[in-house]
């Protein structure tokens, strides 16, 4: 197993954290209690689709 | 000549590093032992960075009074083995202090009390430095938090205030009053863990293998039927063949049905398991967001 380390850069909203939970989604990396949380939360925040990016920004003033 | 090193070897490396790294920077640092495996693996480590001298700070043990027994047999010998110094810090005595108030209902825990519990024994100490097991992939705030993570004279994290850690620089500068966490597994995920287990062959307490224990399902966990759980009503206490995947108070951690009762069997299941492995911890399902509260008042 390799570890691979993986930046982003960019401004606020440009879909940092949108890019990193779709990777880790579609690599298979997120579980199934990660994906209820997710989609749990989408729901409440009122989000049309499941919010990727609530994979990565999980404090309360990343969620602002 | 291959000078490429397999990713364990890179976490064991960094790990050492911090390990040393705190033991430079701070004065009186100590390392925080709950007898699960992380902190396990963080003391196998220790005792490895500053091979062949002794773990030069003690090990410390908040102890919630609520364990497996098998965790304090095996806490007991494994503190032996190493050589290290052990501190305990007692819930039970910050009750009968009446610093803190015990929980009550179906739900109480002892998990949520360890804080103030921790922070006296910090403060008793004055230990500057609380070496931690904590793993990124473990829950979303403990993903933020840096190597060396600063707490307030009150033990707070604030999450809006957390040092930049560029390539090996940490910075450990600190007001008086103030003390640092210092995470050396921040880097680890659980199949990491299970991995170095395997090739350094490290002990662990049996709660780890498959056993047949009695267990009380409670919501969308398995609580192990002990001292501190009995079954409420409308409950049933049914035997069945589990295994932990992590080691926390008796109250709040619970078992997963499996057969696997050695390492291989474990990574394997390790390997294909679809739910994280706090997804059986009650202390985290509280609310959205209760590790991080709990970390904004002094947790680890």
């Amino acid at each position: 197993m390799d570890l691979l380390r993986f930046t982003t850069a960019g401004s606020v909203d440009d879909g940092k954290s949108t890019l990193i939970g779709r990777l880790l989604y579609d690599s298979k990396n997120t579980f199934e209690d990660q994906m209820a949380a997710v989609e749990a939360s989408s729901k409440k925040r009122g989000d049309e689709n499941v919010n990727l990016a609530l994979l990565t920004d999980g404090l309360r003033a990343e969620r602002e | 000549m291959n000078y490429t090193i397999d990713q364990l070897a890179q976490l064991e490396a960094e790990a050492i590093y911090v390990l040393r790294e705190t033991a430079a920077q701070f004065e009186n640092p100590a390392l925080l032992f709950s007898g699960g495996k992380d902190s396990i693996v963080m003391a196998w480590l220790a005792r490895k960075a500053f091979w062949p001298a002794k773990i030069p700070f003690p090990l410390v043990h908040i102890d919630t009074g609520h364990n497996f027994p098998e965790t304090m047999t095996y806490r007991d010998s494994f503190v032996e083995n190493l050589g290290a110094r052990l501190i305990v810090g007692s819930v039970q005595a910050s009750i009968d202090a009446g610093r803190v108030r015990e929980e009550t209902g179906p739900d109480a825990s002892r998990n949520m009390l360890q804080t103030v519990t921790l922070l006296d024994t910090v403060e008793e100490h004055q230990y500057d430095a609380a070496l931690g097991g904590g793993r990124r992939d473990e829950e979303k705030a403990r993903a933020k938090e840096r190597f060396f993570s600063a707490r307030d004279e009150f033990g707070q994290w604030d999450p809006k205030n957390q040092r930049p850690e560029l390539w090996n620089i940490f910075n450990g500068r600190k007001h008086h009053g103030e003390h640092f966490r210092v995470f050396p597994l921040s880097n680890w995920t659980e199949m990491d863990i299970w991995m170095y287990i395997q090739r350094e062959e490290i002990e662990l307490p049996n709660l780890y293998f498959s056993h047949k224990r009695n267990v009380i399902k409670r919501g969308n966990a398995l609580l192990a039927e002990c001292k501190y759980v009995s079954p409420q009503p409308g409950e049933l206490a049914e035997e069945k063949v589990v295994r932990f995947r992590t080691i926390g108070d008796a109250t709040c951690t619970g078992a997963v049905e499996s057969d696997a009762d050695t390492l291989d069997k474990i990574i394997q299941e390790v390997a294909t398991a679809r739910q994280t492995e706090r997804g059986t911890r009650a202390d985290d399902q509280r609310s959205e967001t209760a590790m991080e509260d709990r970390k904004k008042e002094g947790y680890f």
